[in-house]
């Protein structure tokens, strides 16, 4: 079978310097924007997501902002495991959730010292 | 597992208790006939399901463990194990509902919806506490007229797609769509194309918030305001039912009530909004009577009856009762219509009356036809034959339970001079040309050319017929010669069609000339004799119908007239007759609710209490029996129809017995065959109403309808004669929210027609038959049969052209 492509994935490569939170709203924002809007909580929910995300970079966030962003991704996929449960009628919304899970349980004190700062990230 | 289920149903498990449930229904519907109430916003029971809010989330049992689905879109399968309460399924719903919120405007002081808003009240029971949305809310600019009556806000809606689902699967009109995607998603109408519906209202009325508000109703009262009452539409003979709702002794709205029988929860926009002509400023307050001077000036009651009653008495002893005649009842309850013909055939002692105005049809075809069927026929029918009027414009409700039926499988054919509503879900469409109808018969019965598949379809399997009037120039016989051929078949049922109101109750009180009340044929003598026992006296000899009753009066043949709630002028098929009879009369007394066209011709006229100011009954087109309630009183001295016409019998010498509208539906139930066991709390106790004959009673009068064998009438230029949902009527004219949605009148041509007699496009032609002349626009209508010009019935401007059959056109301009 060699030439052909079964289905496709992507692997991303960030150095240090990444600012992990704006990688996870670049993400969260790809997943909003193909949202199709037949759906509450993928058409409301990764909006929202992203809106958070943005308020964080934009130097406004809040210390609650960390168990809300878990919050709203567990109501958009339930358990936030995998595989992902769902609310939604498609797995497009609980992608959307992948990388606020990931900045949350693995750079978890990146996104504090970020809302802990109060600054807007360049 | 526990065991098995009945036969009409398996058991499933909803929060442990074990319940009953039918199999294949949506999971959410089984929940809540056994109790279990699941929030939902786009599930709704006349739709198909989506599961697109989400918010009627569950949790069921599987092999792979427990699931999250929507209760909407699952369907009962035995065995089925589903948890609605559980921590899981309760975070997801609230999840949702927090969801749903989180863009919408807190403006619910402002909103009309406020205070029976399934938003609000959803999220107050199963919803979070408070909202942890801090970001800016979506911006449309709002509200956006998207039709002269419906208003919508982008900002309240929550996309749930009631709406356009509505518009494409129940009304067939899809202009409200979704656009644009994700978070810009929104609900909005095609450019240039406005959400013109006559099916708007039902989507203001399901909208589960105040996105989609109704012009006739916007800022007018609080819910928890309001007053309501149960009753049923007579704008048109379907017999939707509806919530009347009134704040101050005002109505301010009609909601739809789901009648399983007749309108499953939708109405027409007609029927919905014509409630603004109760309050007109228009409305007779005060009798009338016409002084010396010829003008109509303000009476007493005891002056105007005692002018009517005086007058009448005059003419009775010179001319005797037949000298008199009375059109009308059709816009009457059951009751008042009962004591019309009493006033009419025992008081005045004459068998001229006619609630049809000669745009109907037989009226023993009409309310006693062998093999007559029931709206619900429809969903059983394997083909639908609809000969008769365009339903969309004439009987909108009995169009939607059509394409219903066509959507669930039934085959339809439609026979009409032009395109209808219903033909996109046609699968034959037959055209003919007004007068030709027999000839198109002759080819369903013969099976002919484009004919062949209609008559198959006919033939074989169970079939709905319904029969009516497609065009003025119709013969009124054609749709009992139909329906005469039709017979024959083993599974044929009919629906004879007639339009106004409550003209099945008023036929089936007998006023027409060929029946007496509860579908009793005049001419049986036994019949007439029990009935002068109960009445007294009935008059005898033979009754005029309208037609004979305008031309007796016009010839001085008979001198008197009573209009009950009926407009000749306006609505008789030549309204130069008309006129004339009413000019000639020597007596004319009207009872109306409008100085109507008629009523002015009148030399008293009793101001009479209108829909929703009577309790009553009312028949519909299947013979079912409805009932009507009061919940406004009437206008200024108005007073209740049956009442007037008793005042005037006692001061004739004679005692109609009509204290109250209860004790005339307790002597109609004993007087009328087929009204036996009507009564009204029987009546009320049952949601769908009664449908008469009841079991075990018998009905006197069984019409076999026999193909009469009519003749084609062939002319060069056939004119099609219809009427559109909007006209110039009375009612819709003093309705503000209507009124402006009737078109100025028109000539619709085949567009060959049009360049063989040279017509160019938005020219004006005019239009000569033997009844007289219009000058109108020219449209195009390629639907048309060629050799047909199609003017609607009753838009101003081309009343003198009358219904007659040729007309002839030149072009002015």
């Amino acid at each position: 079978m060699s030439g052909v492509t079964p289905g496709w994935g992507a692997e991303v490569v960030m150095d240090e310097t990444t600012n992990l939170v704006a990688a996870a709203r670049s993400i969260v924002k790809f997943f909003a924007h193909e949202s199709c809007g037949q759906c509450t909580p993928c058409r409301e929910g990764t909006s929202w997501l992203e809106a958070v995300l943005d308020r964080i970079l934009a130097g406004a966030g809040r210390p609650a902002d960390l168990d809300l962003l878990a919050d709203v991704s567990d109501n958009i996929s339930p358990g936030l495991r995998w595989p992902p449960a769902m609310t939604t009628i498609c797995p497009l919304g609980p992608s959307a959730v992948s990388p606020i899970l990931a900045i949350l349980t693995r750079f978890r004190s990146e996104v504090e010292a970020m809302v802990s700062m109060g600054v807007p990230i360049g | 597992m526990p065991s098995p289920s009945s036969a009409d149903g398996v058991l499933i498990t909803v929060d442990g208790r074990s319940v009953q449930a039918e199999v294949g229904i949506p999971l959410i519907q089984a929940c809540e006939v056994a109790g279990t109430y699941i929030p939902r916003f786009c599930w709704h029971p006349r739709m198909k399901p989506v599961g697109m809010c989400r918010v009627c989330l569950v949790e069921v049992e599987s092999p792979r463990g427990r699931g999250l689905v929507p209760a909407c879109t699952t369907p009962v399968t035995d065995g089925l194990v589903v948890h609605t309460v559980s921590p899981v399924a309760k975070k997801a719903q609230e999840g949702v509902l927090e969801f749903l919120l989180i863009n919408h405007p807190l403006d619910c002081p402002v909103c009309d919806r406020g205070g029976e808003c399934p938003l609000q009240d959803q999220v107050l029971a199963y919803g979070p506490g408070e909202s942890r949305f801090v970001e800016e809310k979506r911006h449309f600019p709002k509200p956006i007229e998207i039709s002269e009556l419906v208003l919508l806000d982008r900002e309240r809606c929550i996309l749930c797609a009631r709406c356009t689902r509505f518009s494409e699967e129940v009304s067939g009109d899809p202009l409200l769509e979704f656009v644009d995607r994700g978070y810009g998603t929104q609900v909005l109408t095609f450019p240039d194309q406005p959400f013109r519906s006559y099916f708007s209202g039902n989507t203001v009325q399901i909208c589960p918030v105040g996105a989609l508000t109704a012009r006739p109703y916007r800022f007018r009262a609080r819910p928890w305001d309001l007053e309501a009452v149960e009753s049923t539409c007579t704008h048109c003979s379907v017999g939707c039912r509806i919530s009347v709702q009134s704040s101050q002794n005002q109505v301010l709205r009609f909601l739809a009530v789901d009648n399983d029988a007749t309108n499953q929860g939708w109405l027409c926009d007609k029927g919905r909004f014509l409630f603004e002509a109760i309050s007109s400023p228009n409305r007779l307050t005060v009798p009338l009577v016409k002084g010396e001077d010829g003008q109509l000036s303000q009476a007493s009651w005891d002056e105007a009856l005692e002018v009517a009653a005086f007058r009448l008495e005059a003419i009775l002893a010179k001319r005797g009762g037949a000298s008199v005649a009375g059109l009308g009842g059709a816009r009457s309850t059951n009751e008042a219509a009962y004591a019309l013909g009493k006033l009419l055939r025992a008081a005045i002692g004459t068998n001229h009356v006619d609630a049809q105005l000669g745009d109907g049809l037989d009226p023993q075809f009409t309310v006693a036809a062998l093999g007559r069927g029931t709206i619900d026929d429809l969903d059983r029918a394997s083909t639908i034959l609809v000969w008769g009027p365009d339903l969309k414009e004439e009987l909108p409700v009995l169009y939607l339970r059509v394409r219903q039926a066509v959507q669930a499988g039934a085959t339809l054919i439609v026979c009409h001079p032009r395109a209808t509503g219903l033909d996109d879900r046609a699968a034959q469409r037959l055209r003919y040309r007004p007068g030709e109808g027999p000839e198109l018969l002759a080819r369903l019965q013969s099976g002919e050319g484009e004919a062949i598949a209609a008559r198959q379809a006919l033939a074989a399997g169970s079939v709905v017929a319904l029969l009516g009037r497609a065009s003025a120039g119709d013969d009124p016989r054609l749709p009992e010669a139909v329906a005469g051929w039709l017979n024959q078949f083993p599974e044929v049922r009919i629906l004879p069609l007639a339009r106004r109101s409550n003209v099945y109750g008023a036929l089936d009180m007998g006023l027409a000339p060929t029946l007496l009340p509860g579908r009793v044929s005049a001419s049986s003598g036994q019949a007439r004799a029990e009935l002068a026992q109960r009445w007294g006296s009935v008059a005898e000899g033979v009754g005029r119908d309208a037609g004979g009753i305008l031309a007796g009066l016009a010839d001085r043949q008979l001198t008197a007239v009573l209009l009950a709630g009926s407009d000749p002028v306006s609505d008789f098929p030549d309204p130069d007759l008309a006129q004339r009879a009413l000019t000639a009369a020597g007596l004319v007394i009207a009872f109306d609710t409008f100085l109507s066209a008629s009523a002015r011709l009148a030399d008293v006229v009793f101001p009479v209490a209108g829909f929703t100011e009577v309790e009553g009954t009312a028949t519909n087109l299947e013979g079912r029996v409805q009932k009507l309630n009061r919940i406004v009183p009437p206008p200024g001295l108005a007073r209740p129809e049956w009442s007037v016409f008793d005042d005037l019998a006692v001061r004739l010498g004679f005692e109609l017995g009509a204290i109250s509208a209860e004790a005339l539906a307790k002597e109609i139930a004993s007087v009328a065959p087929a009204y036996q066991g009507a009564d009204w709390d029987v009546i009320e106790a049952e949601p769908e109403g009664v449908l008469l004959p009841r079991p075990g009673v018998v009905q006197p009068l069984r019409y076999v309808p026999v193909d009469p064998g009519l003749k084609p009438h062939k002319v060069r230029l056939a004119l099609h004669r219809a009427r559109l949902l909007y006209d110039q009527g009375v009612h819709l004219q003093s309705s503000p929210s209507l009124a402006g949605l009737a078109t100025a009148s028109f000539a619709a041509f085949h567009p060959d027609d049009a360049a063989r007699m040279g017509i160019p496009p938005e020219s004006r032609v005019r239009l000569t038959s033997a009844g007289g002349q219009a000058e109108l626009l020219v449209r195009r209508d390629p639907s048309l049969r060629p050799g047909t010009v199609f003017v609607p019935i009753g838009l101003a401007g081309s009343e003198s052209l009358g219904c007659e059959l040729e007309v002839r056109v030149e072009v002015i301009g």
